[in-house]
C-alpha cells in the first residue's frame, strides 16, 4: 500500500511538472498567436475557429467515454448546441471580410464595405474568444 | 523544440503507466476509491496528449499562414468545418 501511494504521488508530481513546464500548447497560446496585432483579422478568426474545433473534438471523446459523468456530458451537449452555431457565424463573417478584401483589391468593392465587415468580424472575434475560454473551463483545459 | 518533445514523451509514458496500473492485478487489493483515482488519471493522461498535439498542429498551421502573409483559404476553412461538424455530430449522438 505504501509503495502504491508513492507511485501515485510520483505520477501526480510528474504530471504537474509536465504541465507546469510551459511546454504544452494551450488554447490561449494559439489565439494569442493568431490574433497578433500584425495578423489579418481573418487569421485571428481562423485561429479561434481552429482552437474551437480541437476543443470540440476533445469534448466528443469525453462524451463518448462511458466513464464520464452524465452531468458533464449534459453540460457539454448544452454548451455546444449554442456555441457551435455562433462559431459558424464567426466563420461566415471572416469569409465576408475575405470577399470584401478581394473585391476591393480587384477594384469592384469599396473600402467602406471592407471596414464595415471587418468591424462586424471584430465583434464575432470577441464572442468567439469568450466561447473558447468558457469551453476550455468547462472541459478543464 | 526539445521541451515539447520531452513533454509529449512524458505524457505518453504517464498515460501508459497509469493505464497499466489501473488494469493490473497489482491494485486489485485497493479500495474502490484507489481504483477510481487510477482510472481517472489514466483517462486524463491519455486525453491530454493527443489534444495538445492537435493544438500544437493548429498553432503551426496559423504560423504558416502568417509567414505566408495571406488569409486562410476556403479549403482551409472547409477542413475546419468538416472537423467541427463531425465532432458536433458525435456529441449530439452520445448519451
Amino acid at each position: 500500500m505504501l509503495l502504491l501511494r508513492r507511485l501515485l504521488a510520483a505520477i501526480c508530481v510528474a504530471a504537474f511538472v509536465s504541465v507546469g513546464s510551459g511546454c504544452v500548447t494551450s488554447p490561449a497560446k494559439v489565439i494569442k498567436e493568431a490574433c497578433d496585432p500584425g495578423s489579418l483579422v481573418e487569421v485571428c478568426a481562423f485561429g479561434i475557429y481552429g482552437t474551437y474545433a480541437v476543443l470540440l473534438e476533445q469534448s466528443a471523446d469525453l462524451v463518448e467515454d462511458p466513464n464520464t459523468d452524465p452531468v458533464v456530458v449534459g453540460a457539454i451537449k448544452r454548451f455546444t448546441q449554442h456555441s457551435t452555431p455562433t462559431m459558424k457565424l464567426l466563420r461566415d463573417s471572416a469569409l465576408e471580410v475575405e470577399k470584401a478584401r478581394k473585391a476591393y483589391a480587384a477594384g469592384t468593392g469599396t473600402v467602406e464595405k471592407l471596414v464595415i465587415v471587418s468591424r462586424e468580424l471584430t465583434g464575432w472575434i470577441a464572442k468567439g474568444t469568450s466561447i473558447v475560454d468558457r469551453f476550455r473551463k468547462l472541459i478543464g483545459k | 523544440m526539445l521541451l515539447p518533445l520531452l513533454s509529449a514523451v512524458g505524457w505518453n509514458a504517464l498515460s501508459m503507466i497509469a493505464s497499466i496500473m489501473a488494469k493490473s492485478n497489482f491494485i486489485k487489493g485497493l479500495p474502490e476509491v484507489g481504483r477510481r483515482i487510477l482510472s481517472t488519471l489514466a483517462a486524463i493522461f491519455s486525453r491530454v496528449g493527443p489534444t495538445d498535439d492537435a493544438l500544437t498542429a493548429m498553432l503551426e498551421h496559423v504560423r504558416t499562414i502568417e509567414e505566408e502573409q495571406r488569409a486562410p483559404t476556403e479549403a482551409e476553412w472547409a477542413a475546419l468545418d468538416a472537423r467541427i461538424d463531425a465532432a458536433q455530430a458525435r456529441i449530439d449522438a452520445a448519451g
